[in-house]
């Protein structure tokens, strides 16, 4: 998804138009005004607003880029996904054959047989939409395998919300929406099967985006840390990414995290290991 | 609304046939009690309210799009 340029009446509707041209939300994209525009009097000298969005997803991949010329030892352990994709790139939903194709963007992650349960995940995030009212959705379900072997299969179960309204409920006040989805599709989910794995619910490529954020911004931040020898704390988070943020430094020489703070309000801080 | 509260509640009990959930409508709010098994009212709340919080988020994103509230009251 490559960065746009929008031109509009005003700075507030360029960024809107925008925003809907991307299918994207403000907080997923870089927000440059090129040109504040002008109205005018009586439409006289008036000048369009122009402003570029670059969705962070891009500039993310640019930067893997830039850094690839400098390998570093976090880079060759992470346990990460690949890349940030977006979500018409999501893996297709595992048909129900004995093995499943691999998903072709996360090659770490090996071909698994479907997860006991799997079904009843994807039925139990269609019922909740319908009973919700979602106006437009799709839902698919693949069963992970992580290869490095030290973590445990889990369920993924990628909603795609066709309508802008409905992604931004979803999305808007720090996920509220898609981390109550979550918490509720686990909890009936665990009930049901009695099984301890995670399912976790994406909608529209939140989580797979953010997740490639957290770790390439984790990674920046460990080497400010060892270059200046201060802690870095980074803003609050909820469990879900705080623990993507410890995974990706966990094998990173010279520096260690932990969380502090309570509730909403608990973060990670990046420390210089001594 | 009533129809996903009794949902989620069925998926979380061990007890579905003892929850029964009530809407009456008062102006904008929709307001919603639901009863399930005493012994089972740890289980829709969950630790901390989390489930509770969690279930009432949703409920005021399915309201919203008749810019109406959602009160959710749960009772054993």
């Amino acid at each position: 998804m490559p960065a746009i340029e929008v031109s509009a009446p005003d700075v507030e509707s360029a960024i809107a138009q925008g925003l809907q041209q991307l299918n994207l939300i403000r907080a997923e994209v870089k927000i440059e005004v090129l040109d504040e525009g002008n109205r005018g009097v009586l439409g006289i000298g008036a000048k369009p607003a122009r402003v570029r969005l670059t969705p962070f997803a891009e500039l993310e991949m640019q930067e893997a880029a830039s850094a690839a010329a400098a390998p570093s030892v976090a880079e060759a352990s992470s346990p990460s996904p690949s890349a940030a994709e977006p979500p018409s790139a999501a893996p297709q939903a595992v048909e129900p054959s004995p093995i499943a194709p691999a998903p072709p963007e996360a090659p770490e992650e090996a071909a698994a047989p479907k997860i006991e349960g799997e079904e009843l995940a994807l039925t139990l995030v269609r019922d909740i939409l319908r009973l919700m009212g979602m106006k437009r959705y799709e839902v698919k379900a693949h069963s992970v395998v992580p290869a490095n072997g030290d973590e445990e299969p889990f369920i993924w179960v990628d909603v795609t919300l066709g309508n802008a309204h409905d992604e931004e409920m979803m999305l808007s006040h720090q996920r509220e929406g898609l981390n109550a989805l979550q918490t509720v599709v686990q909890t009936m989910w665990s009930h049901r099967t009695r099984s301890s794995l995670r399912v976790n619910v994406d909608v529209n490529g939140y989580r797979r985006r953010r997740e490639q954020h957290l770790i390439n911004m984790a990674r920046r931040l460990a080497d400010k840390v060892v270059a200046h020898g201060k802690p870095i704390t980074l803003e609050p988070m909820p469990a879900n990414e705080r623990r993507i943020v410890h995974m990706a430094l966990r094998d990173r020489p010279g520096v260690f995290t932990e969380s502090f703070g309570e509730g909403s309000s608990r973060k990670v801080q990046i420390k210089p290991k001594r | 609304m009533k129809e996903l509260v009794e949902y989620v509640a069925r998926g979380l009990v061990d007890h579905p046939e003892q929850v029964k959930v009530t809407e009456s409508v008062d102006r904008d709010t929709v307001f919603l009690e639901l009863r399930v098994s005493p012994d089972e009212v740890g289980r829709v709340i969950g630790r901390e309210g989390r489930l509770a919080n969690a279930l009432r988020t949703l409920l005021r994103i399915s309201a919203a799009r008749s810019r109406k509230r959602v009160v959710l009251d749960i009772r054993d």
